[in-house]
C-alpha cells in the first residue's frame, strides 16, 4: 500500500506584512546609525513561516522571533557611519527556510537574483539630523540685543 | 528744539493703569480751582514735585509690580532650560527674586529722575503749543494761569514718559545681561552658581548703569 501524504497548508500563503521600524534620529550625539524592524506576518491559512531571513543592507541574517507573540519577527542593523544607512525607503527582502536554502545553493549572481523571496518590506529611514546650525540662545541674544540697542539709542537722544 | 506733535502718544495699557491710580480732574474745574485758590504753598509744592527724587505711591506701585514681574521671568528660563526644579531650589529663587526686585525698583527710580528733566526740556515746546491752543478761546485767562497750567502738564507728561521709558530700558538691559551671563559666560558652571551669579551680576550692572548720566 502506498502512503500518500497530503501536505496541505504547511506553508504560509499570501503573506501580509506590517512593519514597525525605528532608526537613529540624532546624528550629533551618536557615532553609528542603527535601525530595527518589527515585521508582523499574517498568512491566509493561519500558519507562520518557521524562520525568516532578511536581506538587509547586503547581509542576509536570520530574524529573531518573539516567544510571547508569534508572528512578529525582529531584525536590526547597525552601520559604521551615518551615511551608510540610506535615507528614505530601502527594500528588505525576506526569505523563509526553502528560499534561504535555495539562496545558499546559488553560486552566481544571476542565480541569486532568480531566487524568489518570501516577501519584501520597506525600511523607511527619515535620516539622522545634526540639529540646528545655530543654538537658540544665539537668536534670543540677537533679538533682545536689538531691542536693548533701540532703547539705548533713544536714551542717548534724550540725554543728549 | 525738536519738532513734536501736539498729541503726545501714550501707551494704552500703561495710561489705563496711570489713570486709575490718579483720577484726572476735568480741565474746567481745574482752571476754576486755580484762579480762585492760588497760594504760595501750591507753587512750592509744584516746584518741589518737579525736583524731588521721591516717587509718589502710584509710581512706586507701578515700579514694584514691573520689577517683580521682570524678576520672575528668568525663573521660568532656569526651571525649563537649566532643569532647576522648584522644590530643591526655591530658596535660591526667592532670595534672587527679592534682591533683583529691590534693586530693579531703585534702578527704575534713578533713571526716571535723570530722564524726567531732560524730557521736560524737550517736550516744553509741544506742551506750550497744546496749552496755547486750549487757552486761545478763553479771554479771561491771564499769563500766570497759563504758565501754571503749562508747568503742571509738562510735569505730568515728563513724569509719565520718564517712568515708562525707564521701565522699558531697564527691563531690556536686565534681560540682555541675564541671557548673556547665563547662557554664554556661566554656561558650564553648576546651576546654583549660574542662577545666583547671573541674577546678581545683571541686577548689579543695571543698578550701576542707572545712576549714570550719559
Amino acid at each position: 500500500y502506498s502512503i500518500i501524504y497530503f501536505v496541505s497548508g504547511e506553508n504560509c500563503e499570501s503573506p501580509q506584512f506590517t512593519v514597525n521600524s525605528y532608526s537613529t534620529k540624532d546624528a550629533r550625539l551618536t557615532a553609528e546609525s542603527a535601525a530595527q524592524l518589527e515585521i508582523s506576518v499574517k498568512c491566509k491559512n493561519g500558519k507562520q513561516p518557521g524562520t525568516l531571513y532578511a536581506d538587509i543592507n547586503g547581509h542576509v541574517i536570520p530574524c529573531a522571533q518573539s516567544v510571547s507573540s508569534p508572528g512578529k519577527y525582529y531584525v536590526s542593523v547597525a552601520t559604521s557611519t551615518h551615511k551608510h544607512l540610506a535615507k528614505g525607503s530601502t527594500i528588505v527582502k525576506l526569505y523563509d527556510d526553502e528560499a534561504y536554502s535555495t539562496l545558499r545553493k546559488a553560486r552566481t549572481d544571476d542565480a541569486i537574483k532568480a531566487v524568489k523571496p518570501f516577501g519584501q518590506v520597506e525600511l523607511s529611514h527619515p535620516g539622522a539630523s545634526y540639529g540646528p546650525w545655530l543654538p537658540s540662545e544665539f537668536f534670543a541674544v540677537i533679538v533682545f540685543g536689538l531691542i536693548w540697542w533701540t532703547a539705548y539709542r533713544e536714551r542717548s537722544k534724550i540725554l543728549a | 528744539m525738536i519738532e513734536q506733535n501736539i498729541e503726545i502718544p501714550v501707551d494704552l495699557p500703561m495710561k489705563f493703569i496711570f489713570d486709575i491710580l490718579t483720577p484726572q480732574p476735568h480741565f474746567i474745574n481745574k482752571q476754576a480751582q486755580m484762579t480762585t485758590q492760588r497760594s504760595a504753598s501750591q507753587d512750592e509744592d509744584l516746584l518741589l514735585q518737579d525736583f524731588s527724587r521721591n516717587v509718589t505711591t502710584k509710581s512706586w506701585i507701578l515700579f514694584s509690580g514691573n520689577a517683580a514681574v521682570v524678576s520672575a521671568i528668568p525663573l521660568w528660563l532656569f526651571w525649563r532650560i537649566h532643569q532647576m526644579d522648584f522644590s530643591s531650589y526655591f530658596i535660591h529663587f526667592i532670595i534672587g527674586t527679592i534682591v533683583s526686585t529691590y534693586f530693579l525698583n531703585l534702578a527704575y527710580q534713578n533713571m526716571k529722575f535723570i530722564l524726567k528733566h531732560k524730557i521736560a526740556q524737550k517736550r516744553e515746546e509741544a506742551v506750550n503749543r497744546e496749552i496755547s491752543k486750549i487757552f486761545a478761546n478763553d479771554k479771561n485767562a491771564n499769563k500766570k494761569d497759563k504758565d501754571d497750567r503749562v508747568l503742571t502738564r509738562k510735569n505730568e507728561v515728563a513724569d509719565f514718559e520718564a517712568t515708562t521709558f525707564s521701565i522699558f530700558y531697564n527691563n531690556s538691559f536686565y534681560l540682555v545681561c541675564l541671557i548673556v551671563l547665563s547662557f554664554f559666560v556661566l554656561k558650564n558652571f553648576s546651576p546654583t552658581v549660574n542662577y545666583l551669579f547671573s541674577v546678581g551680576l545683571s541686577t548689579l550692572v543695571v543698578f550701576l548703569f542707572s545712576t549714570g548720566q550719559k
